[in-house]
């Protein structure tokens, strides 16, 4: 049986670009989405004078010590205990009240990082304006 | 002198190869800003805090330090000991000018405080006075 070719196909091949559409767009919202899902990254002052370096008050700071391994209280703002960040703030905030002295943030036992960065952030929630890190007790 | 016209076709043609240009523009844009934002900032779970401050957009002499989870200190991917941080720190400020160097530590929230401590120190030591650290929004920060 001989079958009759259909009709001749025209002289320039056409290419579908629908699909592609549809791919290109798929891939803008994509990244328009993963870049704007993003947590924004802020930042805080940090300061560590050199050691030898800081200057002599005039009055005691306040102190406050971040303890490793210490579930119970990991800070201890002027020798006292504190189990939360809370109760740090409130802490300092109560001291805050009496005089802008500076604050002091001290490292023991090698704590973890976010530790001392929370207590640094206390410092400022409760408006203290001198906050810096001591480099006692870390190992060189 | 008379021109034939060209007849058009029914219905009207868009021409769309503009419009794919113009995506495929935004691809590459949305591609290359996501590779180069990454070029020297580590995945590390940053620390929460609720007194963070926007920094400013234009990150011109600003010299970002990682510090991983294992407490690794690593600039621009490339891993270094404190020592060898010393010596990028005192190189940079003396390129750019301690006064407008900002150093900008992204630290890990589990990462061990020494080496952190050792960061801080030798910004300390190369006269480096604007130290930041890089936080997340606390959930409850306002």
């Amino acid at each position: 049986m001989l079958l009759t070719r259909q009709s001749r196909r025209s002289s320039a091949p056409e290419l579908s670009i629908a699909p592609m559409i549809d791919v290109v767009f798929l891939l803008l919202i994509f990244f328009m989405c993963t870049t704007s899902f993003r947590k924004l990254e802020k930042d805080v002052p940090a300061h560590m004078p050199e050691v030898g370096r800081g200057r002599q008050q005039d009055f005691d700071p306040v102190r406050i010590l971040v303890v490793a391994r210490d579930p119970a209280s990991p800070w201890r703002c002027n020798d006292q205990g504190c189990p939360t960040v809370d109760v740090l703030v409130a802490r300092l905030r109560a001291l805050r009240s009496i005089a802008d002295v500076p604050v002091v943030i001290e490292g023991r036992k090698n704590p973890k990082f976010g530790d001392m960065v929370r207590a640094l952030d206390a410092c400022y929630q409760a408006d203290f304006h001198r906050v810096a890190f001591s480099a006692k007790g870390v190992e060189p | 002198m008379k021109l034939a016209k060209r007849q058009r076709p029914f219905g009207t043609d868009i021409n769309i190869a503009p419009l794919i240009d113009v995506v495929f523009l935004l691809i590459i844009f949305f591609m290359t800003v996501s590779q180069m934002t990454k070029l020297d900032v580590e995945e590390v779970t940053l620390p929460e805090a609720r007194k963070g401050k926007q920094p400013p957009e234009l990150a011109v002499g600003r010299l970002v330090v990682n510090l991983r989870t294992d407490g690794t200190i690593v600039v621009g991917r490339t891993p270094c000991t404190p020592e060898r941080l010393r010596a990028i720190v005192a190189r940079e400020a003396r390129t750019r000018g301690d006064a407008e160097l900002t150093v900008l530590v992204r630290g890990d929230r589990d990462a061990p405080w020494n080496p952190a401590a050792a960061i801080l120190r030798a910004c300390a030591q190369a006269r480096i006075h604007r130290v930041r650290v890089a936080v997340i929004d606390a959930p409850d920060a306002p």
